[in-house]
């Protein structure tokens, strides 16, 4: 018998992660919540799946609060969890203009000019600053 | 009853011991939008045991003729929450307590959750545990003066513009008794209670979803107020307002649906009542289930059914009914469920017209997973307002229509003592072996009348594995129904017009499926020959001069 069979896992209480994004969502403190947000995934206090287990289970507005945030981070500079946040509000409204919008943003910026536009042309309200995004993108896709 | 203080003054009162949920709540309170004029201020009521006494704690501290009651894990999210709920005060000036959800009427757990009409709305843990929008029925005109009427409201969060002392005396530390009770003071008071008009919900409730009663909690709160919400006279003792009721399960090997029919037993808002577990089972997995609910449940007995002769499963039922001590008896069939207000409702209709033999209701289809089915003609609800019918009348209505539109054992609540247990399922002295519900209820309701209500208060799950799916058992049912027509013709219940028109309705209901069976079926089945000889029989009956 190994000692990890006997050490059981207990469910991780992320209490505290909910009242901050709840915050965050019903504009409650908002710039503080987010920069406390940003210091706690900085300092790994909570993952990514456990962050979208908090908005899938306990937010009301999903798909805003998780652009919300995944623009703060891209702000901050946390890449790594960009994605997987707009990934989520993705599955959850495909049809989503602003996550369709900040998904082709973040990917032109790390140079996904291609996967950009699939995300760019769904967008159904085209506005200059969409208009000009797939501009970009194409230019870069077709040299 | 008194206008607690500054008029200008809205005093948030935090009541509970979660301080990390307190203190988030304090953060959106004091986000909300204050209108010119006025203040707030949020008082902590402590951690006391008994909420009623941190309530009046509250009340004398703070210097407010508003006040928000608000418990830990309510978080106020309607920015312009304080200028829309004095509107309301203003408007409605005989409003003593406002809620944001409720149920038109207070069951007798006090519990608006459990009511058949709720009002409101609130942002809340659904069944999953997941938060969702829990309302009321949102299509339903909305008042002009930004209030629903409602008797229960929720107590996570309570407003009022008057001071009215909350009973300390009784005790209660559950919160939803401690609200229902200071609902009925306000009542007593002379004040009404509403829910506000919200176009999105002002609040999240951010607690599990669960709540399991505390029976002996229950009784003091009837002791005090059950004659405001209950039709038995209140000199009379606690055992002969709220008579017994006996619940049987009679139980076969599963209990993945059983673990449902017994909660929805166990959760009834009626206060007493009997539940008695039959098992029948080829294995130990129900007796292994059933345990802990023992330990837990004194209403609940259990006995292992003994096989002694080939009919076992019937006599399982027979057998629970032999035990059953209550003044009314109600079967809950393993896979079905019961509305938490089913007992509440069928009693109060037995106490208000004792002639009753039978309460009856309309009950919905639903799938393995307690999705609501599309109704099927005998499942129609077919009474828009509640009736009392005379017992032989609601035969003939039966017997018009060929489909059992009384229910099944699930359905209904019968007095004891009209029919011995070992003629249960029969009729005039026979048994049947299908559609023996329906003859139950005929041999109950030669003896009084039935009541018959419009709402849905019970639930009969329909899956793969459900007896009435087989051929023989429809079969053989259609046999039945012919003797039940030709019983109740011998019986007086129909007479010679009525007979043959039954006998009509059932050849030209069952003509062509029995002209198919004749053409393709095997003529060897048990049933084969029963169904021919019904059918030779109706044929003569109709042209019979």
């Amino acid at each position: 018998m190994r000692i990890g069979s006997v050490i059981r896992e207990e469910p991780r209480d992320l209490t505290h992660l909910k009242h901050v994004l709840r915050r965050i969502e019903q504009d409650v403190e908002r710039e503080s919540s987010l920069r406390e947000l940003v210091g706690l995934m900085r300092e790994n206090r909570y993952t990514d799946e456990e962050l979208m287990e908090v908005v899938d289970r306990d937010m009301i507005d999903r798909v805003d609060l998780l652009n919300r945030v995944a623009i703060r981070f891209y702000e901050e500079g946390l890449y790594d969890h960009v994605i997987p946040l707009l990934d989520r509000a993705h599955r959850i409204d495909p049809a989503n203009d602003d996550t369709l919008y900040n998904l082709g943003y973040i990917l032109i910026s790390f140079g996904q000019h291609g996967l950009a536009l699939e995300f760019l042309r769904n967008i159904r309200d085209r506005d200059a600053d969409v208009e000009q995004l797939i501009s970009l993108a194409e230019a870069q896709v077709h040299g | 009853m008194r206008t607690g203080g500054n008029p200008r003054n809205i005093c948030f009162v935090l009541l509970g011991r979660d301080e990390a949920a307190l203190a988030e709540a304090e953060k959106y309170i004091r986000e909300l939008h204050v209108p010119d004029g006025f203040q707030t201020e949020i008082v902590r009521a402590g951690d006391e045991d008994n909420m009623a006494r941190a309530c009046n704690r509250a009340m004398r501290l703070a210097d407010a003729r508003y006040k928000v009651y608000l418990q830990a894990g309510a978080y106020p999210i309607h920015k312009r929450w304080i200028g829309d709920m004095l509107a309301v005060f203003d408007r409605n000036p005989e409003l003593g307590l406002l809620g944001l959800i409720g149920s038109r009427d207070m069951p007798l757990s006090g519990w608006w959750r459990d009511s058949t009409a709720p009002v409101g709305k609130v942002w809340g843990r659904d069944r999953s545990g997941r938060l969702a929008r829990i309302a009321g029925d949102e299509n339903a005109p909305q008042p002009g003066a930004g209030i629903e009427p409602a008797r229960a409201v929720a107590g996570f969060c309570l407003m009022t513009q008057y001071d009215v002392p909350w009973r300390e005396d009784p005790g209660f530390r559950d919160p939803v008794f401690c609200a229902a009770a200071q609902a009925l003071e306000f009542e007593k008071a002379g004040l009404a209670c509403g829910v506000a008009v919200q176009e999105d919900p002002w609040c999240i409730w951010d607690v599990p979803l669960k709540r399991d009663i505390d029976r002996a909690e229950q009784r003091r709160f009837l002791e005090e107020y059950g004659s405001r919400l209950w039709p038995a006279p209140a000199d009379r003792p606690f055992e002969q307002r709220f008579p017994l009721v006996s619940i049987l399960i009679p139980a076969y090997n599963q209990t993945l649906y059983l673990r449902e029919a017994l909660e929805s037993a166990l959760n009834q808002t009626y206060p007493r009542f009997e539940i008695i577990i039959g098992d029948d089972s080829t294995h130990p997995e129900v007796e292994l289930f059933v345990r802990p609910y023992l330990d837990r449940y004194g209403q609940l007995s259990y006995f292992r059914n003994v096989k002694t002769g080939p009919d076992y499963g019937f006599q399982n039922n027979v057998n629970c009914f032999r035990r059953a001590k209550g003044d009314f008896v109600n079967f809950l069939n393993h896979d079905d469920l019961f509305h938490p207000m089913k007992l509440e409702k069928m009693v109060r209709y037995f106490l208000e017209h004792p002639n009753l033999t039978l309460v009856t209701s309309t009950r919905d289809r639903i799938d393995e997973q307690g999705n609501v089915l599309p109704p099927t003609p005998a499942f129609a609800k077919w009474v828009e307002h509640d009736i009392i019918l005379e017992g032989r009348e609601l035969c003939r209505q039966v017997l018009t229509r060929l489909k059992n539109i009384i229910g099944e054992p699930t359905t209904v609540l019968f007095r004891r003592g009209i029919i011995e247990p070992d003629q249960w399922f029969h009729f005039a002295g026979e048994r049947y072996r299908t559609i023996g519900d329906v003859a139950a209820w005929f041999a109950l309701l030669q003896h009084g009348d039935a009541a018959v209500l419009a709402e849905t208060l019970s639930f009969t799950r329909f899956h793969p594995e459900r007896n009435t799916n087989r051929n023989d058992v429809l079969m053989r049912g259609i046999s039945s129904w012919l003797k039940l027509i030709r019983q109740s013709y011998e019986q007086g219940i129909l007479d010679e017009s009525g007979f043959r028109q039954s006998v009509w309705i059932w050849l030209s209901t069952y003509q062509s499926g029995i002209l198919q069976v004749i053409r393709h079926a095997d003529r060897s089945h048990s049933w084969y020959g029963e169904l021919m000889e019904s059918y030779r029989s109706a044929v003569d009956a109709v042209t019979r001069v």
